[in-house]
């Protein structure tokens, strides 16, 4: 069968009924097809059938042309239905496979829609399905890959984040191609977590997209670019080539990536970038990059800014010298070399002099200087440094107190550590308080150092990363107390928190079964429960009474959840708080929980009940039954 | 006596909030009575609302495969959340005192028995026709059918290219008289049409695209070409009817549906269209927005393990109504259906039931499933080009194909049989499902090899290729699904 011939009628049919069918009568491409319609009709019938059909078409008047058309593309269509090309010519080889595991598509349709519409929908409340279904597992299903490979773009920056870092890294190269169609070099948000993720794919074959990226992609794109250089020759060109960029964010991004080299052009870069405009840019890649030769242009320099300070009389040199130390010190960070340690330990030997300095509105004072030099000896671990550290904190300001506490907590034992610190937490607060009073300051700063000790201590909490920021100095510290994480604290410090009222000390540092805490949060409870609003504290007694196992906390929780949930509207709110409590309650509570149900308002009823299906779901289960 | 878990109670569910609602009434203790008969058929109580008196709820398991549920609240849904909280709380383990059947249901239970025997009598009575009515009827749908007619051929004479979303929606408001003249299926095959001029979201704000417009010529063609015999076959049928009231539908073809004929399951029992005691197995599902049609469309993807035949279930629900009427999910048991009707059409007939029991699946019923697949792929090609070359076929069959290998030819996935013969797989022109080839990549290389494929067939006009979307995988021991 001559097929050529019908694909030539119905590319005329399809022009014609695009047209229009008034254009068919007569129409003269249609006509040219008419004779060798007829001729392969003798041969096989159907094509004379067609002729047939064409020729009505073409002696068709306005009125009648359009029946004609459709039935010439009735004829036509149904013949080439039957003519359709099925195979593909060429050798198969295998297609290559990611492992996933055992392919997970059994969810149901109605669990999968909401999560999709999560994806691929904008409004409130997505990321904590998303999450949820993240933390559940359910992205292993791998219908959801396309829907989320589209939430890659979503304009909500967290959960595009989300998606790029967790979810889409767990379907692996499989998904490669289907981010390197969907880039587009001079984009934003989402084409950066393309990039990004791309390279954590498979960097090999990324490379080419990135130097393409580097050339003529957009700002954020050659951020991300210069973030998935590797260690070659041409990778470094790249990053001396940006590190002259215009835009400050592509330089400060090239200074990132020079600093796993140490030849000699990245390292005059950098020195270049120290002794210019870029000095607070350069000074985080400086601390990491290993080159001794930077190490050494660093040391003079600051030793030069030190020696100006303590020597100048006039303000503004003096106050320079101050704010570039004071940035300097940064590149100083986690090293633990001779010259760098020599260095701190003469700034902490000579802090009379600094603690005289007095700095300006945008200008540190020599206290700072001391505490990040102090600070940083924490982190170099000498042993005789931390010794000597832990032994000088008498009449030192608040924030170095706590370096000292830090180094006494590695090198003293938690007895001694306590003997020596203690009576900074157990100054009794004046009877009128002052502004600035260096007692409380201390006071204040013990409180803290022992808190986030406690949180270094526990792993889950040092997952989430506790952090004390500091930004008089232009930049942020880690909390110090990192450096102790190991440390233990002595148990006396509890006590010592409930003697000073310490609430928020004494949660941190709980015990189970301790009954002079019971006592001190029952206290602190029925002073909360006499008020007649409850306030949000209310909620952080319960839980410590739920982890110090305190006896009667079941009947103390019911009570304050009557007081928040079953009354006035404006407590509704710490009721909130409180029955987010409610899974971690134990099992006795389920009856009196489920008794005050009843009373409790309408507005609150739900978020309350779903809480408490949560608890009994984790003391009982699913069950089967007949019926 | 059947077992139920929570999973029984969700599937009962119509949607997602009257289950956490159901659950929640539960959990605040809204049930003030909670009894059972002493042969555990009848679960009900009291639940106490925002009215004065408390909702009467019941849920009767007297037969199993269609258990009723009964409530007094003025709820539209069914079951409602209280008939849901019944359920959860008796798989909660709540006691349920023994309690003699309430008057009121008893007597319900009585009219139910009345209403079966009813309807086996009626079943077995000969039909009276009101021929007036019916004459008025096919007539009023004749004069439908000339309306389409014109309709179609004025767009055919003022050319595709001339249709733009305007025009289409002037179509569209002309096409309501349709809907008045019992004639909804045809309304919605010229939808078909409109449709492919507006925005994925069935707007008729913008025109697509130029670009966008050359891709749905071919799609358009053939829909005109579809509507046109749609009116001829709709006109000898009506005329036969017309001429004939006695003469019941046609089940030959599928012209009463495509008409708009919704088919009664009484009727279908009539033409003989059932199958007793069948089981089926759910091989895909998908749950569809036709904008053609303003409503969603639930599709579950079935093999009779009997016949071998791909058959489809379709729950309509129309935009308006889509709150009140449940929609269908994924199954992932086997259906023991005592009584299937079967609808008039070719390769994936619609298939419904009035009850069903599921059952867990077996290794069996894979093995099943893996025997009824087409093993040479050179027949199954020539027949599935029979079945596409009618008008008014399925122009996207769905088949089950057993494959020697699933591996890439170039650019292109095929799937070969046996013999070599290959089918190469795609996602264009078909927008059913969700696109699944990406996935093929992400199944273990085992799944690749002699298994068997669930894949719909499209025929592009543009291209002239036959073409296939995966939509599942059948191993020795599990159903891969690639859509939902």
């Amino acid at each position: 069968m001559s097929i050529a011939i019908l694909t030539q009628v119905y590319d005329e049919v399809r022009r014609l009924a695009i047209a229009g069918s008034n254009l068919a009568p007569g129409d003269f491409r249609l006509k040219k097809l008419v004779a060798p319609l007829e001729t392969a009709g003798k041969k096989a019938p159907i094509f004379g059938k067609v002729a047939e059909s064409a020729q009505r078409l073409i002696d068709s008047t306005e009125k009648d042309s359009a029946d004609a058309l459709l039935e010439l593309s009735t004829l036509v269509s149904s013949i080439l239905y039957t003519q359709g090309e099925t195979g593909a010519t060429g050798r198969a080889t295998a297609i290559e496979c990611v492992d996933l595991g055992p392919p997970v598509t059994g969810t149901s349709a109605r669990v999968l829609k909401p999560l999709i519409e999560a994806l691929t929908n904008t409004g409130s409340g997505r990321l904590e399905i998303i999450r949820d279904a993240h933390e559940r597992g359910a992205f292993k299903d791998m219908r959801l890959v396309n829907p989320t490979l589209k939430a890659i773009d979503d304009p909500y920056g967290e959960i595009g984040d989300l998606i790029a870092d967790q979810v889409l890294p767990q379907y692996g190269k499989t998904i490669y191609p289907r981010l390197r169609e969907g880039i587009d070099i001079s984009g934003r948000a989402g084409h950066v977590r393309r990039l990004r993720l791309m390279h954590r794919l498979n960097p090999d074959a990324t490379k080419e997209l990135v130097e393409e990226t580097l050339e003529s992609g957009s700002k954020e794109m050659k951020i991300a670019a210069l973030g998935c250089i590797d260690g070659s020759p041409s990778g470094l060109q790249h990053l001396l080539d940006q590190a002259k960029a215009k835009a400050k964010d592509v330089r400060q991004a090239a200074l990132e990536g020079l600093v796993k080299f140490t030849d000699d052009k990245a390292v005059d870069a950098l020195v270049e970038a120290l002794s210019g405009k870029d000095l607070a840019l350069a000074i985080g890649p400086v601390a990491q990059n290993k080159s001794p030769k930077l190490l050494k242009f660093l040391l003079d320099d600051a030793r030069e800014q030190l020696k100006t300070m303590l020597t100048v009389t006039v303000k503004t040199k003096r106050n320079a010298a101050l704010n570039r130390l004071s940035t300097l010190l940064g590149g100083f960070e986690d090293r633990t070399d001779k010259g760098t340690v020599d260095f701190l330990k003469d700034v902490f030997d000579r802090r009379e002099e600094l603690f005289a300095i007095k700095g300006g509105a945008n200008t540190p004072d020599g206290n700072g200087i001391v505490w990040v030099a102090t600070h940083l000896l924490v982190g170099t671990k000498s042993k005789p440094i931390l010794k000597t550290l832990g032994e000088s904190h008498a009449g030192l300001p608040a924030e170095v107190l706590e370096c000292c506490f830090v180094a006494a907590a590695q090198t003293m034992t938690p007895k001694q550590v306590f003997d020596e610190f203690s009576p900074y937490l157990l100054v009794k607060p004046p009877a009128k308080k002052k502004r600035n009073d260096p007692e409380m300051q201390r006071r204040e700063s013990i409180v803290e150092v022992v808190r986030d000790l406690t949180y270094w201590n526990n792993a889950d909490d040092e997952r989430h990363g506790h952090y004390s920021y500091h930004y008089q100095l232009g930049r942020y510290a880690r909390g110090v107390a990192r450096h102790a994480a190991k440390a233990k604290l002595d148990p006396n410090w509890l006590d010592a928190a409930i003697e000073a009222d310490e609430m928020g000390l004494a949660i941190r540092l709980l015990r189970p079964k301790y009954k002079p805490l019971h006592a001190f949060l029952e206290s602190k409870l029925q002073a909360h429960l006499k008020k007649r609003d409850p306030d949000w504290e209310m909620s952080e007694v319960l839980d410590a009474m739920i982890k110090a196992a305190h006896p009667k906390v079941v009947d103390f929780y019911v009570e304050s959840l009557e007081k928040c949930v079953c009354g006035r509207k404006q407590r509704y709110y710490y009721g909130y708080w409180i029955s987010r409590l409610i899974p971690s309650l134990p099992k006795e509570a389920l009856a009196p929980l489920e008794a005050l149900v009843p009373s409790i308002n309408e507005q609150v009823v739900d978020e309350i009940v779903a809480q408490i299906a949560e608890l009994k779901s984790k003391h009982e289960g699913s069950k089967t039954r007949k019926s | 006596m059947i077992e139920i878990d929570a999973n029984y109670v969700d599937a009962a569910a119509p949607n997602a909030g009257a289950i956490k609602n159901g659950r929640g009434l539960v959990l605040k203790g809204k049930f003030v009575k909670l009894h059972k008969t002493q042969d555990e058929t009848l679960l009900f109580g009291e639940c106490s609302g925002s009215g004065k008196s408390n909702y009467a709820v019941s849920a009767d398991f007297v037969d199993s495969t269609k258990p009723v549920y009964r409530c007094t609240c003025p709820s539209r849904q069914f079951p409602c959340k209280h008939g849901i909280g019944l359920l959860y709380a008796w798989v909660d383990g709540k006691t349920f005192s023994v309690a003699e059947i309430p008057d009121d249901i008893a007597s319900k239970r009585g009219k139910i028995e009345s209403r079966v025997e009813k309807k086996k009598e009626e079943a077995t009575k000969p039909r009276k026709v009101n021929k007036t009515a019916l004459k008025k009827k096919v007539e009023t749908q004749l004069k439908g059918l000339d309306l389409l007619e014109k309709l179609t051929l004025d767009l055919v004479r003022a050319g595709m290219g001339n249709t733009s979303a305007k025009s289409a929606r002037q179509i569209e408001e002309q096409a309501k008289q349709l809907g008045n003249s019992y004639l909804p299926g045809a309304q919605a095959a010229l939808h078909s049409y409109t449709k492919l001029f507006v925005d994925e979201e069935g707007k008729f704000d913008s025109d697509v695209s130029a670009r966008q417009r050359e891709s749905i010529y071919g799609e358009a063609l053939d829909q005109l070409t579809r509507l046109r015999s749609l009116i001829r076959q709709g006109r000898t049928y009506l005329s036969k009817r017309l001429d004939d009231p006695e003469l019941a539908p046609e089940t030959e073809s599928g012209i009463a549906a495509w008409l708009g004929h919704a088919w009664q399951l009484r009727e279908l029992t009539e033409a003989g269209l059932v199958e007793q005691g069948a089981e089926l197995i759910q091989l895909a599902f998908n749950s569809n927005d036709d904008v053609a049609r303003r409503e969603f469309v639930d599709t579950g993807i079935w093999m009779n393990l009997g016949t071998g035949r791909i058959e489809l279930t379709q729950t309509f629900r129309p935009y308006k109504a889509a709150k009140y009427i449940k929609a269908d999910d994924s199954f992932f048991h086997v259906a023991k259906v005592p009584e299937l009707c079967v609808y008039p059409g070719d390769v994936n007939p619609r298939v419904r039931w009035d009850g069903m029991v599921p059952r867990p699946i077996e290794n069996k019923d894979y093995t099943s499933v893996r025997k009824h697949g087409h093993t040479d792929f050179a027949s199954l090609i020539k027949e599935v080009k029979g079945h596409l070359k009618s008008p008014l076929a399925d122009k996207r069959p769905v088949y089950a194909l057993n494959f020697a290998k699933i591996a890439a030819v170039g650019d292109d996935v095929i799937v070969e049989d046996a013999k070599g013969e290959r089918l190469v797989m795609t996602e264009k022109g078909m927008s059913e499902e969700p696109a699944s080839c990406h996935l093929l990549p992400m199944l273990p290389q085992a799944l690749h090899q002699k298994q068997t494929l669930i894949a719909r067939f499209h025929h592009d006009l543009d291209t002239r290729q036959l073409r296939i979307k995966p939509l599942s995988i059948v191993s020795d021991s599990a159903i891969v699904r690639l859509t939902f």
